[in-house]
């Protein structure tokens, strides 16, 4: 794997979101020879390549699942209190509305195609870091 | 790893969210905005504070999103413990440190309470006087770059500049506040982490909250017995 791997694969995202991953692939590249230092290892090419494509699948996870887990935090919230909903503009977020909706049918097919992918592992990945022991253990590991 | 059976697995995702995924820039947006209001309230609520929501509109809390419409049109938080009672506004117009004519929109507001109007009032109302805010947070949805920092800093010292060099207010620490504070969905990037710990060197007291989603993801498991903001600056620490 590597970043046009992941670029091709995100082609028919809407522009905006394929923006945000393909910068934070190349934050990655940058990144990854301190990151690896500071984790004491030698990685690979190849290894490299796939850490930076991880990198994306991870970003596009995180797209997804930052946005749900803010919209859960609010409904939390109002469940705490008497108020119905919020209304922001037009849109309306509680439990039922259509964006909480959007984004948990979002989240639970892209957890089943990681676990398809063989990348379950990747929604439990909490830093850049994480992502490159991962990608270190699967090719050099 | 198997490249033939990832391309397959996320092609067909994609493909059958497309129209999902045409939502989810606006829907970032708008969270961002929501996100910034919960952690804040979140905040208060872990410190014992008991939490209303004030002037709901037919039920629903309306969340000002911009410097325009006035502030009596749309809901914000009451927050209160023992005497002490403070309120919560979103995007509320105040007015600079410094004694000139500026004015300073900020995405979440902490400030002493009824000193906004709850209804049309009867002389013109244009901004919060300075003295009356607490605290507040600005929301980025950006990589937290060093000039994002630094954009941060000449907000905070045109707004609080006490916070960059003095005392507290009087009962800041009591009331268990937070300092001004900048949360960004995007990560700390790099050269951002030196600066930091710069500001902590030199006794800035503001918070960086970079992952937003991660400090409220955290707020749902376990006992939730730290504010995210406190977590945020523990967690940039450790870096």
């Amino acid at each position: 794997m590597n970043e046009t791997f992941v670029l091709e694969l995100l082609g028919e995202l809407p522009s905006t979101l394929r923006e945000q991953v393909a910068n934070f692939m190349a934050f990655a590249d940058e990144a990854a020879e301190a990151i690896y230092e500071s984790l004491g290892l030698e990685p690979s090419v190849q290894t490299l390549n796939d850490f930076v494509a991880l990198a994306g699948i991870w970003r596009l996870w995180r797209m997804i699942d930052a946005p749900f887990q803010l919209a859960q935090a609010a409904v939390r919230l109002l469940n705490t209190t008497s108020a119905r909903e919020f209304e922001l503009g037009a849109s309306l977020y509680s439990a039922q509305s259509e964006p909480v909706r959007i984004l948990s049918s979002l989240r639970s097919g892209l957890e089943a195609a990681l676990v398809q992918a063989e990348l379950s592992s990747i929604p439990g990945q909490r830093s850049l870091r994480d992502v490159a022991l991962f990608a270190y253990s699967v090719a050099d590991g | 790893m198997d490249d033939t059976r990832i391309r397959q697995s996320l092609r067909q995702f994609i493909r059958r969210h497309r129209t999902n995924f045409q939502y989810l820039p606006t829907i970032q947006s708008q969270l961002l905005e929501l996100g910034a209001l919960v952690i804040t309230v979140e905040h208060y609520r872990l410190a014992g504070y008991g939490v209303a929501p004030t002037n709901l509109i037919q039920g629903r809390f309306k969340v000002k999103r911009s410097s325009a419409g006035y502030p009596w049109r749309f809901s914000w938080f009451t927050i209160e413990r023992g005497a002490q009672r403070f309120e919560v506004h979103t995007n509320l117009k105040v007015a600079g440190a410094h004694g000139d004519d500026a004015s300073y929109v900020l995405d979440v507001a902490v400030c002493r309470p009824d000193r906004v109007p709850t209804a049309r009032p009867a002389n013109a109302w244009s901004r919060l006087r300075n003295e009356e805010l607490i605290t507040w947070v600005e929301a980025k949805k950006l990589v937290v770059y060093p000039m994002l920092l630094a954009q941060f800093i000449g907000i905070v010292h045109e707004v609080s500049p006490r916070f960059l060099a003095g005392r507290l207010p009087w009962g800041f620490a009591r009331d268990h506040h937070f300092a001004p504070t900048l949360v960004t969905t995007g990560h700390l990037a790099a050269g951002s982490r030196d600066v930091c710990r710069g500001f902590v060197r030199r006794n800035f007291r503001i918070v960086v909250v970079p992952d937003l989603d991660v400090s409220l993801a955290e707020l749902q498991h376990g006992p939730a017995a730290r504010s995210p903001f406190v977590d945020a600056m523990v967690r940039i620490a450790a870096i």
